[in-house]
Protein backbone atom coordinates (compact mmCIF):
# COMPACT_ATOMS: atom_id res chain seq x y z
CA UNK A 1 0.00 0.00 0.00
CA UNK A 2 1.45 3.45 -1.19
CA UNK A 3 1.15 5.96 2.06
CA UNK A 4 0.06 9.23 0.56
CA UNK A 5 3.02 11.91 0.34
CA UNK A 6 1.89 14.45 1.93
CA UNK A 7 1.18 13.72 5.30
CA UNK A 8 0.90 16.89 6.63
CA UNK A 9 -2.31 18.22 5.24
CA UNK A 10 -5.73 17.01 6.82
CA UNK A 11 -8.71 17.55 4.67
CA UNK A 12 -12.42 17.92 6.30
CA UNK A 13 -14.88 15.25 4.78
CA UNK A 14 -16.94 16.39 1.45
CA UNK A 15 -20.45 16.93 2.80
CA UNK A 16 -21.21 19.60 -0.30
CA UNK A 17 -19.66 22.68 1.33
CA UNK A 18 -15.81 23.51 0.36
CA UNK A 19 -13.73 21.15 2.16
CA UNK A 20 -10.96 23.34 3.13
CA UNK A 21 -7.42 21.56 3.27
CA UNK A 22 -5.61 22.57 6.57
CA UNK A 23 -2.06 23.07 6.79
CA UNK A 24 0.21 22.43 9.81
CA UNK A 25 3.10 23.22 9.55
CA UNK A 26 5.81 23.29 12.50
CA UNK A 27 6.35 26.76 13.88
CA UNK A 28 9.82 27.41 14.85
CA UNK A 29 10.34 26.77 18.91
CA UNK A 30 10.71 29.81 20.90
CA UNK A 31 12.29 29.84 24.00
CA UNK A 32 10.61 30.36 26.95
CA UNK A 33 10.60 30.07 30.70
CA UNK A 34 8.71 26.55 30.39
CA UNK A 35 11.18 25.17 28.54
CA UNK A 36 14.55 26.67 29.23
CA UNK A 37 15.41 27.04 32.42
CA UNK A 38 18.43 28.37 32.22
CA UNK A 39 18.50 30.87 29.27
CA UNK A 40 15.03 32.86 29.65
CA UNK A 41 15.20 34.47 33.19
CA UNK A 42 11.41 34.88 34.42
CA UNK A 43 10.55 38.05 34.92
CA UNK A 44 10.08 38.88 38.60
CA UNK A 45 8.26 42.18 39.69
CA UNK A 46 10.67 44.37 41.13
CA UNK A 47 9.82 47.28 44.31
CA UNK A 48 8.70 50.50 43.50
CA UNK A 49 10.73 53.39 42.98
CA UNK A 50 10.31 55.89 45.63
CA UNK A 51 10.40 59.44 45.41
CA UNK A 52 11.74 61.99 47.79
CA UNK A 53 11.16 60.83 50.94
CA UNK A 54 8.21 62.60 53.36
CA UNK A 55 9.04 64.17 56.66
CA UNK A 56 6.85 61.85 58.31
CA UNK A 57 8.71 58.77 56.95
CA UNK A 58 12.28 60.79 57.86
CA UNK A 59 11.20 61.06 61.53
CA UNK A 60 9.43 57.89 61.97
CA UNK A 61 12.99 56.16 60.83
CA UNK A 62 15.04 58.16 62.52
CA UNK A 63 12.98 57.33 65.79
CA UNK A 64 13.85 53.62 65.00
CA UNK A 65 17.79 54.50 63.75
CA UNK A 66 18.67 55.59 67.18
CA UNK A 67 17.55 52.58 68.90
CA UNK A 68 20.21 50.22 70.12
CA UNK A 69 19.15 46.92 68.57
CA UNK A 70 16.98 45.74 66.31
CA UNK A 71 14.86 42.36 65.22
CA UNK A 72 13.32 41.58 62.12
CA UNK A 73 10.81 39.18 60.87
CA UNK A 74 12.17 38.09 57.42
CA UNK A 75 10.91 35.77 54.71
CA UNK A 76 13.21 33.09 53.38
CA UNK A 77 11.63 30.52 51.24
CA UNK A 78 8.35 31.95 52.08
CA UNK A 79 8.97 31.31 55.74
CA UNK A 80 9.25 33.55 58.28
CA UNK A 81 11.84 33.84 60.80
CA UNK A 82 12.44 36.11 63.62
CA UNK A 83 15.80 37.38 63.48
CA UNK A 84 18.27 39.80 65.77
CA UNK A 85 21.87 40.20 64.53
CA UNK A 86 24.51 37.45 64.12
CA UNK A 87 21.57 34.45 65.07
CA UNK A 88 22.41 31.33 62.71
CA UNK A 89 19.35 30.60 60.39
CA UNK A 90 18.47 26.85 59.55
CA UNK A 91 16.72 27.22 56.36
CA UNK A 92 15.26 24.41 53.28
CA UNK A 93 18.79 23.66 51.54
CA UNK A 94 19.81 26.29 48.59
CA UNK A 95 22.07 24.85 45.89
CA UNK A 96 22.39 27.46 44.42
CA UNK A 97 24.31 29.30 47.27
CA UNK A 98 28.00 28.60 47.98
CA UNK A 99 29.88 28.84 51.39
CA UNK A 100 30.45 32.90 51.55
CA UNK A 101 28.18 34.17 49.23
CA UNK A 102 26.06 36.78 50.95
CA UNK A 103 22.19 37.19 50.51
CA UNK A 104 20.05 40.64 50.83
CA UNK A 105 17.01 39.66 51.83
CA UNK A 106 14.18 41.58 50.75
CA UNK A 107 11.51 40.06 52.38
CA UNK A 108 11.34 41.69 55.40
CA UNK A 109 7.42 41.62 57.19
CA UNK A 110 8.65 43.90 60.42
CA UNK A 111 11.25 45.59 61.77
CA UNK A 112 11.12 46.50 65.60
CA UNK A 113 13.18 47.32 68.62
CA UNK A 114 12.26 48.12 72.46
CA UNK A 115 10.42 50.88 71.69
CA UNK A 116 9.23 50.84 68.05
CA UNK A 117 8.13 48.90 65.68
CA UNK A 118 7.85 49.70 61.83
CA UNK A 119 5.73 46.98 60.07
CA UNK A 120 5.55 45.99 56.08
CA UNK A 121 2.43 46.16 54.22
CA UNK A 122 3.21 43.18 53.43
CA UNK A 123 6.98 44.23 53.11
CA UNK A 124 8.92 46.94 53.64
CA UNK A 125 10.46 48.75 50.61
CA UNK A 126 14.34 47.68 50.19
CA UNK A 127 15.54 51.55 50.16
CA UNK A 128 14.65 51.64 54.05
CA UNK A 129 16.59 48.33 55.36
CA UNK A 130 19.30 46.42 54.42
CA UNK A 131 19.60 42.86 55.93
CA UNK A 132 22.50 40.75 55.17
CA UNK A 133 22.99 37.01 55.19
CA UNK A 134 26.05 34.42 54.81
CA UNK A 135 25.84 30.88 54.12
CA UNK A 136 28.44 29.25 56.25
CA UNK A 137 27.52 25.59 56.30
CA UNK A 138 25.36 23.06 54.13
CA UNK A 139 24.26 20.55 57.49
CA UNK A 140 22.48 17.91 57.14
CA UNK A 141 20.02 16.15 59.85
CA UNK A 142 20.35 13.55 61.53
CA UNK A 143 18.27 10.45 59.64
CA UNK A 144 15.08 9.47 60.70
CA UNK A 145 14.60 5.56 60.49
CA UNK A 146 10.87 4.62 60.58
CA UNK A 147 10.34 1.06 60.58
CA UNK A 148 6.97 -0.87 60.12
CA UNK A 149 7.47 -4.63 61.10
CA UNK A 150 4.21 -6.36 59.81
CA UNK A 151 2.93 -9.57 60.71
CA UNK A 152 3.65 -11.65 57.87
CA UNK A 153 6.94 -10.48 56.52
CA UNK A 154 7.31 -7.50 54.26
CA UNK A 155 8.75 -5.50 56.79
CA UNK A 156 8.95 -1.98 55.50
CA UNK A 157 11.99 0.39 56.67
CA UNK A 158 12.02 3.94 55.59
CA UNK A 159 15.08 6.46 56.01
CA UNK A 160 14.72 10.36 55.55
CA UNK A 161 17.50 12.50 55.86
CA UNK A 162 16.64 16.45 55.41
CA UNK A 163 19.24 18.99 54.16
CA UNK A 164 19.65 22.07 55.21
CA UNK A 165 21.31 25.87 54.63
CA UNK A 166 22.88 27.85 57.67
CA UNK A 167 22.26 31.64 57.34
CA UNK A 168 24.56 33.93 59.83
CA UNK A 169 22.60 37.34 59.93
CA UNK A 170 25.37 39.80 59.75
CA UNK A 171 23.54 42.96 59.32
CA UNK A 172 20.14 44.51 60.28
CA UNK A 173 20.89 48.63 59.05
CA UNK A 174 18.04 51.25 58.66
CA UNK A 175 19.08 53.47 56.09
CA UNK A 176 19.61 57.32 56.16
CA UNK A 177 17.92 59.29 53.57
CA UNK A 178 18.78 59.89 50.28
CA UNK A 179 20.74 63.24 50.46
CA UNK A 180 18.42 65.84 48.35
CA UNK B 1 44.70 22.59 104.58
CA UNK B 2 45.93 19.78 102.36
CA UNK B 3 46.16 20.31 99.04
CA UNK B 4 43.12 18.90 96.81
CA UNK B 5 43.74 17.11 93.75
CA UNK B 6 42.49 19.66 91.51
CA UNK B 7 45.24 22.21 92.96
CA UNK B 8 47.99 19.76 92.53
CA UNK B 9 46.67 19.42 88.49
CA UNK B 10 46.70 23.02 88.42
CA UNK B 11 50.16 23.33 89.43
CA UNK B 12 51.50 20.59 87.42
CA UNK B 13 49.51 22.19 84.58
CA UNK B 14 51.29 25.92 85.22
CA UNK B 15 54.74 24.57 85.73
CA UNK B 16 53.96 22.72 82.43
CA UNK B 17 54.79 19.28 83.23
CA UNK B 18 51.34 17.91 82.45
CA UNK B 19 49.28 18.84 78.51
CA UNK B 20 47.47 22.11 79.43
CA UNK B 21 44.65 20.71 77.22
CA UNK B 22 41.17 22.51 77.82
CA UNK B 23 38.77 20.09 79.71
CA UNK B 24 35.72 18.47 78.18
CA UNK B 25 32.86 19.89 80.40
CA UNK B 26 34.85 23.56 79.88
CA UNK B 27 32.09 25.82 77.43
CA UNK B 28 33.31 25.80 73.99
CA UNK B 29 34.04 29.06 72.50
CA UNK B 30 31.42 30.41 70.36
CA UNK B 31 31.49 30.53 67.09
CA UNK B 32 31.20 33.67 65.46
CA UNK B 33 31.64 32.47 61.83
CA UNK B 34 30.32 35.28 58.96
CA UNK B 35 29.71 37.90 61.39
CA UNK B 36 32.65 40.04 60.12
CA UNK B 37 33.93 38.07 57.55
CA UNK B 38 33.94 34.23 56.92
CA UNK B 39 36.04 31.22 57.05
CA UNK B 40 35.79 28.23 55.10
CA UNK B 41 36.26 25.61 58.24
CA UNK B 42 37.90 23.16 56.26
CA UNK B 43 41.58 23.41 55.91
CA UNK B 44 43.12 20.20 54.38
CA UNK B 45 42.12 16.83 52.67
CA UNK B 46 44.67 14.24 52.52
CA UNK B 47 43.38 11.34 50.35
CA UNK B 48 45.58 8.24 50.48
CA UNK B 49 45.04 5.03 47.87
CA UNK B 50 45.83 1.12 48.65
CA UNK B 51 49.08 1.37 46.59
CA UNK B 52 50.26 -2.30 46.59
CA UNK B 53 46.50 -3.71 45.09
CA UNK B 54 46.61 -1.20 42.39
CA UNK B 55 47.25 -3.46 39.62
CA UNK B 56 45.57 -6.59 40.58
CA UNK B 57 41.67 -4.89 41.16
CA UNK B 58 41.86 -3.65 44.48
CA UNK B 59 39.64 -1.36 46.09
CA UNK B 60 41.24 2.10 45.56
CA UNK B 61 39.78 2.27 41.26
CA UNK B 62 37.69 4.77 42.31
CA UNK B 63 39.64 6.91 44.30
CA UNK B 64 42.58 6.64 41.12
CA UNK B 65 40.86 7.56 38.54
CA UNK B 66 39.13 10.30 40.76
CA UNK B 67 42.54 11.53 40.99
CA UNK B 68 43.96 10.84 37.35
CA UNK B 69 40.93 12.50 36.27
CA UNK B 70 39.60 16.16 35.79
CA UNK B 71 37.84 15.86 38.73
CA UNK B 72 40.41 16.55 41.79
CA UNK B 73 41.80 19.43 39.93
CA UNK B 74 38.31 20.95 39.29
CA UNK B 75 37.35 20.25 42.69
CA UNK B 76 40.92 22.05 44.22
CA UNK B 77 40.44 25.11 41.38
CA UNK B 78 36.62 25.27 43.00
CA UNK B 79 37.67 25.14 46.31
CA UNK B 80 41.33 27.30 46.57
CA UNK B 81 41.78 27.30 50.48
CA UNK B 82 41.48 23.62 50.97
CA UNK B 83 45.20 22.21 50.99
CA UNK B 84 44.87 18.95 49.34
CA UNK B 85 47.42 15.79 49.40
CA UNK B 86 47.72 12.18 47.88
CA UNK B 87 49.57 9.67 49.26
CA UNK B 88 49.87 5.98 49.14
CA UNK B 89 49.08 3.88 52.30
CA UNK B 90 47.15 0.63 52.69
CA UNK B 91 43.35 1.90 52.85
CA UNK B 92 41.96 4.30 50.42
CA UNK B 93 40.66 6.86 52.95
CA UNK B 94 40.63 11.16 53.23
CA UNK B 95 41.08 12.75 56.38
CA UNK B 96 39.38 16.25 56.51
CA UNK B 97 40.68 18.33 59.12
CA UNK B 98 38.70 21.35 60.48
CA UNK B 99 39.20 24.83 61.71
CA UNK B 100 38.28 23.74 65.15
CA UNK B 101 41.62 21.25 64.73
CA UNK B 102 39.44 18.40 64.87
CA UNK B 103 39.70 15.72 61.42
CA UNK B 104 37.33 12.83 60.33
CA UNK B 105 38.39 9.90 58.32
CA UNK B 106 35.78 8.22 55.87
CA UNK B 107 36.75 4.98 54.11
CA UNK B 108 36.78 5.21 50.52
CA UNK B 109 37.25 1.64 49.70
CA UNK B 110 35.04 0.44 46.64
CA UNK B 111 33.50 3.74 45.55
CA UNK B 112 33.17 4.80 42.40
CA UNK B 113 34.60 8.50 41.33
CA UNK B 114 31.25 9.71 41.32
CA UNK B 115 30.89 8.30 45.01
CA UNK B 116 34.24 9.88 46.12
CA UNK B 117 33.02 13.34 44.34
CA UNK B 118 29.59 13.79 46.70
CA UNK B 119 32.14 12.47 49.59
CA UNK B 120 34.38 14.90 49.19
CA UNK B 121 31.99 17.88 48.55
CA UNK B 122 30.36 16.90 51.73
CA UNK B 123 33.27 17.77 53.28
CA UNK B 124 33.68 20.84 52.14
CA UNK B 125 30.23 21.73 52.85
CA UNK B 126 30.19 21.15 56.54
CA UNK B 127 31.20 23.01 59.70
CA UNK B 128 33.05 20.10 62.00
CA UNK B 129 33.00 16.27 61.54
CA UNK B 130 30.54 16.03 64.35
CA UNK B 131 27.66 16.99 62.20
CA UNK B 132 28.85 15.32 59.00
CA UNK B 133 29.05 12.04 60.44
CA UNK B 134 26.13 12.14 63.19
CA UNK B 135 24.05 15.12 61.76
CA UNK B 136 22.37 17.13 64.24
CA UNK B 137 18.33 18.35 64.83
CA UNK B 138 17.56 21.05 65.16
CA UNK B 139 14.71 22.11 67.18
CA UNK B 140 14.03 25.83 66.35
CA UNK B 141 14.56 27.19 63.01
CA UNK B 142 16.54 30.17 64.59
CA UNK B 143 19.58 29.93 66.60
CA UNK B 144 20.01 33.25 68.34
CA UNK B 145 22.45 34.35 71.15
CA UNK B 146 21.86 35.45 75.08
CA UNK B 147 21.36 39.32 74.04
CA UNK B 148 18.08 38.92 71.89
CA UNK B 149 16.22 40.09 74.78
CA UNK B 150 17.62 43.83 74.37
CA UNK B 151 15.33 44.20 71.06
CA UNK B 152 12.45 42.57 72.14
CA UNK B 153 9.11 45.46 72.03
CA UNK B 154 8.17 45.99 75.37
CA UNK B 155 4.78 44.59 76.12
CA UNK B 156 1.56 47.53 75.55
CA UNK B 157 -2.12 47.08 76.14
CA UNK B 158 -2.73 48.35 72.64
CA UNK B 159 -0.53 46.26 71.04
CA UNK B 160 0.73 43.38 72.35
CA UNK B 161 -0.24 39.62 70.42
CA UNK B 162 -2.29 37.06 72.83
CA UNK B 163 0.45 35.19 72.76
CA UNK B 164 2.13 37.41 74.91
CA UNK B 165 -0.46 38.64 77.06
CA UNK B 166 -1.96 37.19 80.28
CA UNK B 167 -5.74 36.87 81.14
CA UNK B 168 -6.22 35.94 84.84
Amino acid sequence: MKLPQNTSTISAPATGSTAQSLKVTPSPAKPSPLTDFNTVPVPVPGPIKLGTWGDDTKKALSLIYHQPSYYAIVEIKQRPYHVHLNDVVITMRMNDCKLGDVLQLDRVREIGSMEYILQGNPYLHPDYIDIKAVVIEHPAAKEVVRQHWKKRGHDKIVRNRSHHTALRISEINIKKPPPT
Amino acid sequence: MATTPRQWLKRLRDANLIPNKPSLSAPPAIAHNGQGAFIPPLHSLHITYAKYTLGRGGNSKGVTSYILSNYLAVFARDHPYIAISVSPALKPTVTATYMNQQSATVDLAGMQPDEVRKTLKRLAEVQSPHSLLKGSRYPVPVLSGKRKSDAAPQWNPLTAPESQTYRP
